[in-house]
Formats: structure tokens, sequence, C-alpha cells
């Protein structure tokens, strides 16, 4: 049925003049459940259906899309998509190429085992209630609130290169968040971590592992301290950061700067472009040679997981940097052809309303040999810095600034006390090149950030990061208010 | 393709009429986006994208309530969307800080929709990308950027009686024209598709990219800067969201929080939100379905007020400002008609009355999450950033990051311009004039 129709719009297409068409269905429903202060906030279902036809005409490409599922209406729209071609290939340099592919035809459903749909509505507010109340440490708590979001996408991709291509992946996540009001000053805890929360692409599972109810009071508790805690110290000194921070380290100055649309210019009028030129594939020094950086689509349980991109391209597994070396892109197949061997399957799209652009999968630190007792007991003065506060990057991805909810100094190799509005800034290839020691695979853990955005009109994006703790020399800390 | 006042009220009122709850109310968002990306001197993405959605909420026993959201407007899915919030809101626990759902309230008449906007299609918008490429090509640069022309749709109706539907058009022009040393940017946007100049953007973006090749470093310290009308609006609509929510303000998390009526900022700094303005982008209520209020939030440098939505007005014993947020959003409220009043200077006389300072085109990446009490941001210079010396610009330079307090900025107010620039987004807008700094504190810099 699904198949059928789609089909139409890629036959009506291709019937009046298209060189490529392609046919995306998604069907997707969420659902999420917020408490804040001991009362429900949200209970929340959502239901989000259609498709989007994209076509090359000329050398160009046309986008269009329908919630409204007809024959009639997947033609219209292919013609839509048509049109819209049309005028892309008035105003072109060099016709498209999309990198050759093969046909691909199947079902593949992600793997979970609790479906979250499957968890009543009133059992995960009692939970975050328990949990949010657990929290409730000290007079300084102002603000309590905990979240749960479900969702389960079902796609379906048809293109006129023959691919009939269905996939379904459950995903779940959550966590808690905890506010400290004191002395004219607010700071906030989050747990697991500050991105809305640790998801990934499994079950209810996923927050029966967070076991947020026993977290809940050291989360308060640190809420309360921070507040009453010292100010960071500002200077240069070594740091050892978590992977609650690792993971948007990651993603902010590796994994966006080897997108490949943002390197050729595609995105340089909104989200930037990137210093990792294509001169630099293969031998530019991304940082010191135990840094190990790859991309992993076929990583289960993370939300960059899948069987195909949203172009029909099989999910992959490679490295960015390699021993320090940076060696290859994130690649869709329009940008294939810039480093050859086929497209390295990371076109994305939001929704079935949307282009599907280049974005990351997983992009996932390897981990090293160094326990967390070996990475704070090789820092003679600094900081251990953990959860992500503040973000803020240039637009080629060099200089960036991060600041941290929680952080502790470190004297003579052991932790010492907890100081506030932590914030640290470098330049990408200087910090990775001063990494000199990366956590066990004891520590590796699978973070995912819900909320990436890219393109205009805007897309967000579901991305995974597996990462460790990690350290690095000589970092700058903090500058005077 | 927009589905007009009558098709949309009598949606809405079809799920509303099938009860199931003590309370019901729905409300849609509709858009119709079309946009061509160009880059490198080519369009590269070229979309229509349209959707329109309906969120019900059931309310049962006065607060305890379930929602549903759904782009599935059929009878079914309708149907599908109460059933299941009703069924939601009858299992949750209550919600003491739920306002209620509101009951009618009247609109002033708002204008918005321009047709010429909404039916602009993809060949007209190729052509003037072509105009704006050709700017580019008269000094070998690439061009790249987005025009989007489109209208959206909002509409409330809930069993209390309410009803209320907007609409509106938008049309905006951005772009980025790129040598291999430099960047300059321009944007424009307005509600008339008829307003924008293509070909005056593309060479205002150009000659901002030519003049600023080959830029040097600079060392990172306190400088006198002058933000142009753009970056100004990317500090202050920033300062808007996280620091004048009136939820923040009630839980005690806002800097305004005991600081009003007291003198916080520069005695030139006038801020204030009103969306019935003709000359912002007017929105007649906000997605609670409540009026817009004119709000003065800081005059002459005094902090006179933050917003509310129903439920931060409920919390502090006052009314809403009618700066709700859609249904779920769950972040309080927030101001999203912005005038910052101008001053009686212009960039020339600020430039000329600098001895050493910086000229800023716009910012990138802006972070307000550093220290919210102090509305400490970080951010970077982007497309254009000028060193200004004995009241000339001297130089490019290489971009840099400031960390600054903007209690501390708006408070070192110099000058500002007499002309006030609009930047408007679907139902928001900002209208701010270029406004020069002393002392603003930028700690470091970056390679190109």
């Amino acid at each position: 049925m699904l198949k059928g129709l789609l089909q139409l719009a890629v036959d009506h297409a291709l019937k009046y003049g298209a060189s490529y068409a392609e046919a995306r269905y998604q069907d997707l429903v969420t659902e999420d459940v917020s408490v804040k202060n001991g009362a429900v906030q949200t209970a929340n279902r959502g239901y989000d259906k259609g498709f989007g036809v994209r076509v090359v005409f000329d050398g160009a490409f046309g986008f269009a899309c329908s919630s409204v599922m007809t024959p009639e209406e997947m033609r219209r729209t292919a013609a839509r998509a048509l049109g819209i071609a049309r005028a892309s290939a008035t105003v072109k340099r060099e016709p498209l190429i999309l990198d050759r592919l093969d046909a691909y035809a199947g079902y593949w459903p992600s793997a979970y085992r609790i479906h979250p749909f499957d968890v009543p509505l009133e059992k995960k507010a009692d939970l975050l209630l328990e949990a949010t109340e657990a929290m409730r440490v000290g007079d300084e708590v102002r603000v309590v609130e905990g979240f749960i979001h479900s969702q389960e996408t079902h796609k379906f991709f048809v293109s006129s290169l023959g691919s009939a291509i269905e996939q379904r992946k459950v995903e779940c996540g959550g966590g808690l968040s905890c506010i400290a009001v004191a002395d004219g000053d607010m700071q906030r805890r989050t747990y697991p971590c500050s991105m809305r929360g640790l998801h990934q692409a499994r079950g209810w599972e996923v927050i029966e592992e967070m076991d947020l109810v026993k977290n809940a009071p050291r989360v308060g508790a640190e809420a309360v301290e921070l507040v009453h805690a010292p100010e960071a110290p500002a200077g240069e000194m070594d740091l050892v950061i978590d992977g609650s921070q690792m993971m948007l380290q990651i993603h902010e100055s590796c994994g966006h700067a080897v997108e490949l649309d943002r390197v050729i210019g595609q995105e340089a009028s909104f989200a930037g472009t990137s210093f990792l030129t294509l001169d630099k594939r293969g031998s530019y020094i991304y940082g010191s040679p135990i840094v190990n950086i790859y991309a992993d689509a076929t990583l289960p349980g993370s939300l960059g997981y899948f069987a195909f991109d949203d172009e029909g391209v099989p999910a992959q597994k490679f490295y960015i940097v390699k021993d320090g070396v940076f060696c290859d892109y994130l690649s869709t197949r329009d940008t294939a052809h810039l480093h050859g061997g086929g497209s390295h399957g990371a076109c994305r799209a939001q929704s079935w309303s949307d282009f599907p652009i280049c974005r990351m999968t997983s992009v996932c630190l390897e981990p090293g040999d160094a326990s967390f007792e070996d990475l704070v007991g090789g820092v003679k003065s600094g900081l251990f810095l953990a959860t992500n506060k503040s973000w803020s990057i240039d637009d080629k991805r060099i200089n960036f600034q991060f600041g941290v909810e929680y952080a502790r100094e470190i004297e003579d190799g052991r932790l010492g006390r907890v100081v506030k509005n932590a914030f640290y800034y470098d330049k990408t290839p200087r910090f990775w090149g001063s990494c000199d020691a990366i956590g066990d695979r004891d520590q590796w853990f699978l973070w995912g950030t819900p909320n990436c955005g890219k393109g205009e009109p805007m897309q967000v994006m579901r991305i995974g990061h597996g990462t460790s703790p990690a350290r690095f020399r000589g970092v700058k800390v903090g500058v005077a208010k | 393709m927009m589905l007009g006042r009558d098709r949309v009220l009598e949606t809405l009122s079809r799920a509303v009429d099938l009860g199931g709850a003590d309370g019901i109310e729905a409300a849609l968002f509709a858009s119709d986006i079309n946009l061509t990306r160009f880059a490198n001197s080519y369009i590269h993405q070229n979309v229509s994208k349209r959707d329109a959605t309906v969120t019900v909420q059931a309310v049962v026993d006065a607060n305890r309530v379930g929602m549903v959201t759904t782009n599935d407007l059929s009878d079914e899915g309708l149907a599908r969307a109460v059933e299941g919030a009703a069924a939601a809101a009858g299992i949750v626990p209550p919600n003491p800080r739920f306002p209620g759902l509101p009951g009618p309230q009247e609109y002033p008449e708002v204008e918005a929709w321009v047709e010429e906007t909404h039916r602009a299609e993809a060949m007209f918008r190729a052509a003037e990308v072509a105009k704006i490429i050709a700017a580019g090509d008269e000094y070998g640069f690439d061009a790249s950027g987005a025009y989007v022309t489109g209208g959206n749709e909002v509409a409330l109706v809930n069993s209390e009686g309410l009803a209320a539907y907007h609409c509106g058009t938008r049309a905006a022009i951005n772009t980025t024209i790129l040598s291999r040393t430099s960047a300059g940017w321009s944007a424009d946007d307005s509600k008339d598709v008829r307003d924008l100049d293509a070909a005056a953007i593309g060479r205002r973006a150009a000659e901002k990219c030519r003049d600023g090749q080959h830029p040097t470093d600079l060392e990172p310290a306190p400088y006198d800067i002058i933000v142009e009308h753009r970056g100004v609006a990317d500090l202050v609509g920033t300062m808007g969201y996280i620091g004048f929510n009136g939820l923040a303000f009630a839980e005690g998390r806002s800097f305004a929080v005991d600081k009003i009526g007291k003198k916080l900022f520069d005695k030139k700094f006038t801020l204030t939100d009103d969306a019935g303005d003709p000359s912002g982008n007017p929105l007649p209520f906000d997605f609670e379905g409540m009026p817009k209020k004119r709000v003065p939030l800081v005059e002459a440098g005094v902090l006179k007020a933050v917003v509310h939505d129903r439920t931060s007005a409920m919390m502090l014993g006052v009314e809403s400002t009618g700066h709700g947020l859609p249904p779920g959003a769950n972040y309080g409220a927030v101001p999203m008609n912005l005038f910052m009043a101008g001053g009686e200077s212009n960039l020339e006389e600020m430039i000329a009355s600098t001895e050493r300072g910086l000229l800023v085109t716009h910012f990138h990446y802006l972070n307000p999450f550093l220290d919210p009490m102090q509305l400490l941001f970080t951010g970077m210079t982007r497309d254009g950033t000028f060193l200004i010396e004995g009241g000339k610009i001297a130089r490019p330079v290489k971009n840099l990051r400031f960390t600054e307090s903007m209690l501390r900025a708006f408070s070192r107010i110099e000058a500002l311009s007499a002309d006030t620039l609009l930047i408007a987004e679907d139902f928001s807008s900002i209208r701010v004039p270029a406004v020069k700094f002393k002392g603003f504190r930028f700690t470091s810099a970056t390679e190109f």
C-alpha cells in the first residue's frame, strides 16, 4: 500500500522529466511526560505523518511534501517538486553529481526490550514525581523537574533506482533537573546530562537503567553545593573532562567540522563552514596520536543508528580521525564525488517535510586505557569538568568556549572542592593536540543529543556520541567578568 | 496553500465539540514555507514545506490536563486527538499551576497578510537569487544564502467560548558573500515581498566582503564597539527570552528578581514589547489566546517589568501580558515584539567619534547560559569585523569572541543611531538601532 503510493510519486516525476526521484514517508509518534515542582506539567502524545518527494531535473534538486496520503496528492506533490527543480536549474553552475548507488529492499526494525508506549502514562508520571521530590534536599532548591520522551518512527523510502526500504526505530530518554537559588545566585544541576536528558534508540530500559530515584538526592545536593560554591578560577590549566561534557566537545569541534556540505560552503550563510578543508584530508594533524574518532551509524542503541540513511545509502562505520590524523568526512550522495568511494551515508532529514541534508550519525571517541584515577592522578593543578551548561563555537569550528554545570578543583592528583561557573576555551586542533589520556572502555558511555539544529528551514536532528572522560593539558579556563 | 479563517475555525470547533472532558481547547499552527537556498553561487536546495498541526488540550477536574498533537485533520484524526487527550487527563495527577482555559477575548484588528508574498513562486525567487549572485560575481566572490517566502496561520478555539485566528506572511533574504579571506553579510525581511531589493542586499554583502579581505590579528581586549543593527538584535533578542521571562522571575532565577524599579542600564536604553505597533510584525494574541499588551520593559535604564503568560501571572497574582508560548512549551513567557528606542547618532558619526574601537556586523553562536543572573553572554563576531582608529575604519580584523555581561554592556551605551531596523520572524519581530558600547569585553580570537 505505502510502497505503491510512494511509487506513484516517483513514476510521475520520471514521466515528466526527472532524471532521479525519491519519495520518503515518515510516521512519527511521540509521547512526552514532564513534571515540575510536584505537578504533572505535560502529558502529550504527538502524531505526525506525511511524505516528501525529492527530484533531480536538469541537474538540480527540487523538493515538495504533503501530509495528505492519496494517489492524486502523490502526483501533485511530485509535480510541485519538479517545478521547483526547474527553477533551481535556472541558477546552477555544474550539474548535480549524485554518487552511484545500488538498489535495496527490505524491512529493518531497531531493537528494544520494553516498548516505551507499553509503559502506562501514570507509571511514568509517578516515577518522575518520586524522583523530582527526592531532589528537594535543602531550602535552596527552588525548581525540580523531570521528563521522559518516547518515540517510534516508521519510514518507507522508494527511489527511481529501485529501492524500497522500510525502517522502524524506537527511542526513549529523559532526565532530571534541579535549580537551587541563594544569595542572588542560581545554579542548575541535571542528570544524566543537560541536553534535554539522555536519549538512546532503545526502549523503556533506558529509563530503568538511569535509576532516577536513586540518583535524585545526589543531583539535588550538588545543586545546593554549587549555589554556595566559590567561582571557578581563571588561567591556563589541565582539565579532566567528563563524558557528559566530552559528548558536546566532540559534537561541536569534530562532528560538525567534518560535515562535507559545510566544508564546501553549502551552509556558509547560516551554520558556517569548516576549517577542515578538502586539502587536509589524510594529512592534517587534528589531535594527539591517541585521538581516534569515528562515525558509526551501525551502532545499536545510538540516536544516530539506522540501516539506511534518508537517501537509501547503507549505514556505515568509518574513522574521522585516526591516530590523531584527520582522515574522512560525513558525506551524502551529492558530495561523495569529492572524496571518492561512495557516500558515507550521512544524509538525514528531521521529518517527511524536510529536505535531507548532511548530518552526524553517531560520532564517537574511542576509549583509551586510563582509569578515572589515572586521569585525575596525572594532574598537579587543574579542574574536573562535568555536564555541559553553555556552548559556542565560531563558524569554522576553530575557536570554542564551553561552560559546565559542575566542576571540582584537582590538586596533586586528587579531586578537591566544588567550584561554579567554570568555562574553558581553546582552538580545536590545539585542544585535541593536548589530549594525553583517554578513559578506558569501562568509562565509555553512549550519550545522545536530541536537539542539534542545522539547515534552512531549521531541522533538528537526534545524534549519538560515545565517549569516555579524557584529559587535556594547558587549556584556558574562565575570564574576568 | 493556507487553510483560511473559516476552515481553520470550523476544524477547531469540530474538535472542541467532540467533548469528552470538562474543558477542551484546540490550537492550530499551519505554515506554507517556500525556501530557495544557494551556495557557491548556485541553487543547491529548494523546498516547499507545508504542514498544519492541531494540539488538543483536555481538562478534567479543573486542573488535570492531557494533550495530543496531530497533523491528521480528518474527522478520524481529530477524534483520536480529543479522545487521547481526554484519556490522558483522566489519568494524570492534578497540576495546581494550570490556570484553566481562558474565556472569550477581544482582539485588535491586525493586518499582516500580503497575498503577493504568499504567491511568490520558485521561479521568482530563483530570478532574485540570480541578482545576488551577480553582485558577488562583480568581484569574483561566491554567494550563498536563502530566500524564503511564505505564510502561516495560528488559531485557538475552546469550550469556554474563546475563538482566535491570525495569519501573516513573511519574505526574507539573507546572504553571505565569500572571498578567499573574508565574508560579507546582509539581510532584509518584510511581510511584503515587494519591499525586498535582492540586488541591493547582494551589493551590500559583496562590498562588505570586499572591504573585509585579508583581515589581520587583533589582541582580544575590551574595545569600544559599534554594533550594526542586526548585531544589536542578536543581543537584545537573546536578552528578551532569557531575561524578561515571567516564569524565571517567579521562580527566582531571573536577573530581574528584586530589581524592578531600579536603574540597571544606561539612561539611553529603553526597551518595549509591543505587538500592536504596526511598524513591527503585529500579532493580536499570544499562543494561549490572550490579547497582546504593550509592556515597557526598560525605560531610560530603569527596569520596569517582565512579561507573563497565564501561568506566571497566576503564580504572582498579576494579569497575563499576552506573552504565552504554545501549549506544552513550558518555558514561560517571552517578549516577541521588541522595540529598542533609537537615539540621535548614525553609524558614520559613531565611527568618527571612536579613537580606537571595532565595527561589528553581527554575531555568531550567541550563548546566554554561562550565568543567567548576570546576563553573561558569549559569542563570536562574524562576516565583517573592522578596526577603527582615529575616527576611521583602519583595517579588517579576524573574528573575536566576547564574554560579557549584558547588564554591564547596556549600562555603557555611548550612542544610538536615530534609524532603527526591523528584523521579523514568523510571529515575532525586533526593531533596534545601531549601538556604540564602551569597553565591550573580547576574550579570545580566532584564525579568520
